[in-house]
């Protein structure tokens, strides 16, 4: 009795475990990496993942719906979604890192409803990390570079305008 | 026997050289003036040391030619003229302008290289080549958080580049150079539109100016009403249609086209890649007046039919290959397939799909289709590469003319006449130089199919991309990427570079250093 106790127990435990672990796997559709996704497109055509990646270059809102192009830190994916789950997200460039967002929604190889644009139709975008500036670096030793060389163009100038004098008289 | 070049020769190439680096380098400003405006102050530094750079090596480079040649005056009696006002001749003339489109690769490089984007100096200098040239195939890292002055000077490079660096230089700052010519015809461009080289450069000016005001003012509406940001917008217009009219093929994202997903900015742009592939002659004569030009020409004629063909081959290829846009309906084949093809027919580049989806999804039978309308080009006399309209055209008739001896009586004389600008007979001469030029490019072609095979790449992905370099094209199958091997990388860069020259003055430069070499 005592043994069949406990095989139960180990197996109500083992249970347990196995359906967290599929609730966990049920909840959120799968990430995928633009790699991935540009390698075999055919695997994920039609499907719900989920893609993470940095907001670049420009929030285009058109009417109800908005493009957001997400880049991975391999490649850019563009994401198609209702207006309102792009407001208040920042895209990054030159002086500004753009949000990190979380896309979920469906994946399409090659859209019909967008000529064929390979995109995500998200129902949801999530921001993971907020954007911020970047900073521009600049190399001490390229101000000194840059003074030095001004400083060669002048005596260069300055001994071509010496030359010409000399040659006229 | 090969005569060795004299010092007086190298110095006479040195010091018009020396001019025309200074004119790129007054280009500059530009870039310069942008990164002020912007705020941009690591760009604002990075152009300023090239400026600098180029005028330290442009004024030195003067003053040594300069003193060479009077040196070697007192002891040649052929050169009593002043450095000044010699008439350099049709080798100096080409020897100028081959030095002068790798000086620009050089110098160009420099200001994309300190900024961090690329990760050598070779890289650099491809896309500097690749800009100059109106290639399009781009080695940027991170081109998504490059700086709208770099943007600017990669966009603006295919400006230059697509006019001619040497049109550049006579329209603006070399005055009354009586070897103009001699240099017009060094960067391909054969045909003069107007009686005096330097009104043609001006005409070819005005017309891009003109065309620049439009397009960008087109791309800037579209961009907005795509719900892209007023500045923005005028930004990505202005170097789109850089790209587009120059059929060069970079763009400020790194989805390319692809960025927009929108078919207002794909119209736009394929109707502006159409108008940088067609000869400056026949873009006179439209401004003229004369409409009926655009029907009658033989180029314009070939390019329709060799459009159509070519569409034909790469439509299919795509509906039976197995590709995603199979199940698609006839808009997404003419967004997807049509739009690539007119991109590669017209030597531009533009993408809207992934370099990795046309290697991996589209079949060969798609790409054999591409690769021919990339090594078609457009017309002569135009922005665009390959072997161009007016060649093809030309063969065809000598082929027409061929068959009509054979059928006709053999007392017949046949003879065979096609129209461009004019009525023009078929003469042995001209199908002669077409037959070559056409060889060169084949040959040209090959020599870069043969390298990406022995970098290990497929026969067909290594042709495409060969074809895309040397044509002038940009577009990509996956090949070009900052990983693949440096000597391919060169090998792209030598071929982008003799096919935007058409060869003669890159056969000139070979045989001047041959002549320096071996010569007595």
């Amino acid at each position: 009795m005592r043994i069949t106790l406990r095989i139960l127990t180990v197996f109500c435990l083992l249970s347990a475990a196995l359906a967290v672990s599929c609730w966990g796997a049920c909840a959120g559709p799968e990430t995928v990496s633009s790699s991935s996704l540009l390698t075999d497109p055919g695997l994920y055509d039609g499907r719900t993942i989920s893609f993470e990646g940095e907001v670049i270059g420009d929030i285009m809102k058109q009417g109800r719906y908005a493009w957001i192009n997400v880049n991975d830190g391999r490649s850019a994916i563009g994401v198609f979604t209702a207006a309102e789950n792009v407001a208040g997200l920042s895209a990054g460039g030159y002086k500004r890192q753009g949000d990190i967002v979380r896309v979920s929604g469906e994946f399409h190889r090659a859209c019909h409803r967008h000529g064929g644009d390979m995109d995500i139709h998200a129902g949801s975008v999530t921001v993971i990390i907020k954007s911020a500036a970047r900073e521009e670096l600049i190399c001490p030793a390229a101000k000194k570079m840059a003074v030095l060389l001004a400083g060669a163009i002048c005596l260069l100038l300055i001994s071509m305008l010496y030359g010409r004098l000399r040659k006229k008289r | 026997m090969i005569l060795r070049p004299r010092a007086e020769d190298i110095a006479v190439i040195g010091y018009h050289l020396s001019r025309i680096i200074l004119g790129l380098g007054l280009t500059m400003l530009l870039p310069l003036g942008c990164a002020f405006l912007c705020g941009e102050r690591g760009p604002f530094l990075d152009f300023l040391i090239t400026i600098e750079i180029i005028f330290v090596s442009g004024l030195l480079m003067m003053q040594v030619c300069r003193a060479v040649y009077e040196s070697g005056k007192k002891k040649a009696s052929a050169y009593e003229k002043s450095i000044d006002s010699l008439d350099p001749n049709w080798m100096h003339g080409m020897i100028m302008v081959a030095l002068s489109w790798l000086a620009a690769m050089i110098l160009g490089a420099i200001p994309l290289w300190l900024s961090g984007h690329w990760i050598s100096f070779l890289d650099a200098c491809f896309e500097s080549m690749s800009g100059f040239a109106t290639t399009g195939l781009s080695l940027a890292q991170d081109l998504d958080h490059l700086s709208l002055t770099h943007n600017l000077w990669r966009h603006f490079t295919m400006f230059i580049g697509g006019q001619g660096i040497v049109v550049v230089a006579l329209s603006f700052f070399v005055k009354g150079f009586s070897g103009a010519f001699r240099m017009y015809v060094g960067e391909a461009r054969d045909e003069r539109v107007l009686p005096n080289v330097i009104n043609t450069a001006r005409f070819i000016w005005g017309v891009s100016f003109t065309y620049l005001a439009l397009g960008t003012a087109a791309l800037w509406a579209v961009g907005m009403k795509n719900g892209m940001g007023s500045g923005r917008a005028l930004f990505h217009g202005a170097c789109i249609f850089m790209a587009a009219f120059d059929t060069g093929g970079f763009a400020p994202q790194s989805q390319n086209m692809l960025y927009y997903h929108n078919y207002g900015m794909e119209i736009i742009t394929a109707v502006l890649m159409v108008i940088g592939a067609i000869n400056f002659r026949l873009h006179y004569h439209l401004w003229t007046g004369n409409r009926r030009e655009l029907l009658r020409n033989i180029e314009m004629r070939v390019l329709f039919v060799s459009i159509l063909a070519t569409f034909i081959v790469t439509a299919v290829g795509l509906k039976t290959g197995g590709s995603s846009y199979a199940s698609g309906g006839f808009l997404v084949l003419l967004r997807k397939g049509f739009y690539q093809l007119l991109s590669g027919h017209t030597g531009t580049g533009f993408m809207t799909v992934y370099a990795e989806q046309v290697g991996k999804e589209w079949s060969d039978l798609s790409l054999v289709g591409m690769i021919c309308a990339m090594a078609l080009g457009g017309a002569v006399s135009s922005t665009t590469g390959g072997i161009k309209m007016l060649r093809i055209g030309i063969i065809a008739e000598a082929f027409v003319q061929d068959i009509k001896k054979v059928i006709f009586p053999s007392r017949a004389m046949v003879e065979q006449k096609f129209h461009h600008i004019k009525e023009v007979f078929l003469e042995d001469k001209t199908v002669r130089a077409s037959l070559m030029v056409t060889l060169a490019y084949i040959i040209l072609f090959g020599i870069g199919a043969l390298a990406g095979m022995l970098c290990g790449f497929g026969f067909i992905p290594s042709l495409f991309e060969s074809t895309s370099a040397a044509a002038n094209v940009g577009l990509s199958c996956g090949i070009t990427s900052v990983g693949m091997p440096a000597a391919l990388k060169v090998i792209y860069i030598f071929q982008m570079w003799a096919g935007r020259l058409e060869f003669i003055a890159v056969f000139t430069l070979a045989g001047f250093l041959l002549a320096a070499i071996k010569g007595k």
